[in-house]
């Protein structure tokens, strides 16, 4: 937010540099108050003013406030004898700056559609991602979006389910360095995600009504954006079909492979819609996925006898040593080649999120799950992480929300590894 | 106080009345004001006693009823009350075996007990519950370790069972504190750790916060942390414990059957009791 006493401008630029920025003739040309303004708050001494086409905002005094309404009618600096105050000419270019004031016969700007939300609570209470000019290591973004699943278990409440536990884990600076804390492994006694920057984007906005691939463009130009940001996109879902806009976009950029950590991914017939019996077949068939693998397959069928669509590697048995497994996953990933990391909840067995609507017996452990994020993180470079599987409907308590938190919290450790090295 | 008709601990008669044998004394302590987090570990003891009916009692003992808190009655109260009722059952010459509620109760039993001389606190718990703490007359669910270690006749604490990720490394909480995250480390390999950290020569107070467990085995609880241990590990732990060192009192904190599902973790703590019970009071040292 800008804050503007008119006596001095906060940047700390000199009037002298503001001067030389002031465009010759603009104190004759006629300015105008834009039409398009809200106030969000008033005291004695400030005003916050919002534009509500363009979403900028500002706190400015109350001088500057005043001196915005006199152009409600159009009037020049020149007419105002002005012409020459430095003071209002700075003033001047703060508002035309902003778009709060207009010159006399400019249209008013274009309603910028909004891609996102800010999320009210952030994860981890970190801070709200800056689009203009943040630079973080890992960028979460909600999708609220359950329509593409099969069951009505409103997974679109998910994100800010997982935020609400989330705050419990606090992430802070160090007071001195201004690094990022991270925090302590308690299991292995190791301080994890320590110097990794994390941000909220908060919720894509998910219009109802409006077809999915708006919503799918929306979601692949978001991923596209931080990417191009080099942030770490971290999806959190919504339903399974969340992870396929963001895997488009970045399969556009580089080839990529991806690894989806889940009981169960659904190769039906990809026309129409995407949907959770297609997405896996919508993933596949984009260009420049190279492998799509399932790590976490289970069932009673031998798995040769059913032809897997894609790599399968079955979940580890109860006491399977850790190492091994993680190396017989890594042999069927490339090397390489980044890598986009589905995890999905129900890829744990389902007494860590009981009340869900299909269990799948015999999954993983959270010591195995971690193990293999771990394993991929320090193996292979992660483009992007999405986090599903939630069915807030069913959930008895907040267990599977801080379930998916020490999960979230174990994957960007193992992905932020991945980035370290490449 | 007792509810007229309500079950008693393992069917055991209840003090005053008439057949008083029994080396264990039973204590609810119905309140949940120290825990900022959820309401609902203040019916602990009536969901454990409801579910100690599905065992055989596995001793002798007496139901001394529970401490209740009024609504909107201080903490601090409510813990005198447990005070004046433990000083009862210690002047009484039995073992305390008191059911939570929330962990700020156990500063009591342990304050009352260390007058008498230094003790060895265990505290078994997914939290380290040593928030910091400004001192005063009261604490809550989260400061209350911290608290007890400022009790000049508590040697030693002995934490197990740390775990997950916290912002600060709470391995290290001073000299006076061991600190065992079991990981996935094999039950044998912590009840060594555990035995080595007790100096033999102190008397143990025994502290269980049920949320040590795995939320998949005890989910009614309020602050469930994934990864714990079964519960099978933690009651090798506790008979290690009361076999190898002398235990002379034991709570069981913060199962919430608000938030349980079915009935599990109610029937969870008293399973838990009802295994420590046929290995508990004896060992060395105790008559």
């Amino acid at each position: 937010m800008v804050t503007d006493t008119g006596a001095s401008t906060p940047s700390g630029g000199g009037e002298a540099a503001r001067a030389d920025l002031f465009p010759t003739d603009l104190e004759l040309c006629k300015l105008v108050t834009s039409q398009r303004l809200a106030l969000e708050s008033a005291d004695d001494q400030w005003v916050t003013i919002l534009q509500r086409a363009t979403g900028a905002r500002a706190k400015v005094s109350r001088e500057v406030y005043d001196f915005l309404r006199t152009f409600e009618t159009p009037k020049a600096l020149a007419e105002l004898g002005l012409g020459a105050n430095q003071i209002a000419r700075n003033r001047t270019l703060l508002l035309l700056r902003k778009g709060f004031l207009l010159k006399l016969g400019e249209p008013e700007q274009a309603q910028r559609s909004q891609r996102c939300t800010p999320a009210p609570q952030s994860l981890f209470n970190c801070p709200a991602y800056d689009w203009r000019d943040d630079r973080t290591d890992v960028a979460v973004l909600g999708v609220p979006y359950d329509l593409g699943g099969r069951e009505p278990v409103n997974s679109r409440a998910a994100p800010s389910l997982i935020r609400q536990q989330s705050s419990a884990f606090g992430y802070s600076l160090d007071f001195r360095t201004g690094r990022p804390k991270g925090w302590h492994d308690a299991d292995r006694g190791v301080r994890i995600l320590e110097g990794a920057s994390i941000r909220d984007c908060g919720d894509v906005i998910v219009e109802y009504g409006e077809p999915q691939s708006a919503l799918f463009d929306r979601i692949e130009a978001l991923v596209g954006d931080l990417r191009q940001a080099d942030a770490l996109p971290v999806l959190l879902g919504g339903d399974q079909t969340i992870s396929y806009p963001a895997i488009r976009g970045l399969q556009s950029l580089e080839d990529l492979v991806v690894v989806c950590l889940s009981a169960e991914v659904r190769f039906d017939h990809a026309g129409g819609a995407i949907g959770a019996f297609n997405v896996g077949s919508h993933i596949k068939d984009l260009p420049n996925v190279k492998r799509v693998v399932q790590v976490g397959a289970r069932g009673y069928a031998p798995v040769s006898d059913l032809e897997p669509a894609c790599e399968q590697v079955r979940v580890p048995l109860e006491n399977a040593p850790l190492a091994e497994y993680v190396d017989s996953v890594l042999q069927r990933t490339p090397e390489g080649l980044p890598i986009f990391m589905v995890v999905d909840l129900d890829v744990l067995d389902p007494t860590y999120a009981p009340g869900r609507t299909r269990p799948s017996p015999g999954g993983f452990s959270l010591t195995q799950l971690k193990a293999v994020l771990g394993g991929l993180g320090a193996s292979r470079s992660v483009a992007g992480l999405s986090l599903v599987g939630m069915e807030p409907a069913r959930d008895l308590g907040p267990l599977s929300a801080i379930t998916a938190c020490h999960v979230l919290l174990a994957a960007l450790d193992g992905a932020m590894a991945g980035r370290a090295r490449g | 106080m007792f509810d007229a008709g309500a079950p008693s601990l393992f069917d055991w008669p209840r003090v005053g009345g008439s057949a008083e044998a029994g080396r264990v004394a039973a204590l609810g302590v119905a309140t949940d004001a120290g825990n900022g987090l959820s309401q609902g570990a203040r019916d602990g003891p009536a969901g454990v006693r409801r579910a100690s009916r599905a065992f055989a009692p596995p001793r002798a003992g007496v139901d001394y009823g529970d401490v209740a808190g009024r609504p909107g009655e201080d903490l601090a109260d409510v813990l005198d009350g447990l005070g004046v009722a433990l000083d009862a059952i210690l002047a009484s010459g039995r073992r305390p075996l008191i059911i939570g509620g929330d962990h700020s109760l156990s500063y009591v039993p342990i304050e009352r007990i260390q007058r008498t001389g230094d003790i060895v606190v265990v505290w078994f718990d997914a939290h380290t519950d040593f928030s910091p703490w400004r001192g005063g007359g009261s604490h809550d669910h989260k400061q209350v370790l911290r608290r007890v270690t400022t009790l000049p006749g508590v040697r030693r604490v002995v934490q197990v069972g740390y775990r997950g990720y916290t912002l600060h490394d709470e391995s290290r909480l001073g000299d006076s504190v061991v600190v065992i995250a079991p990981g996935s480390a094999e039950v044998r390999e912590t009840a060594e750790s555990l035995i080595d950290a007790v100096p033999l020569e102190l008397p143990c107070y025994l502290s269980v916060d049920i949320d040590m467990v795995d939320p998949r085995w005890a989910p009614g609880t309020s602050a469930p942390v994934p990864g714990g241990v079964s519960p099978q590990f933690l009651a090798a732990l506790m008979l290690e414990l009361v076999s190898r060192r002398s235990v002379v009192g034991v709570d069981l904190v913060e199962i919430n059957p608000r938030l349980d599902h079915g009935g599990l973790t109610a029937h969870l703590g008293a399973w838990l009791l009802w295994r420590l019970l046929q290995a508990w009071p004896s060992g060395p040292g105790l008559d």
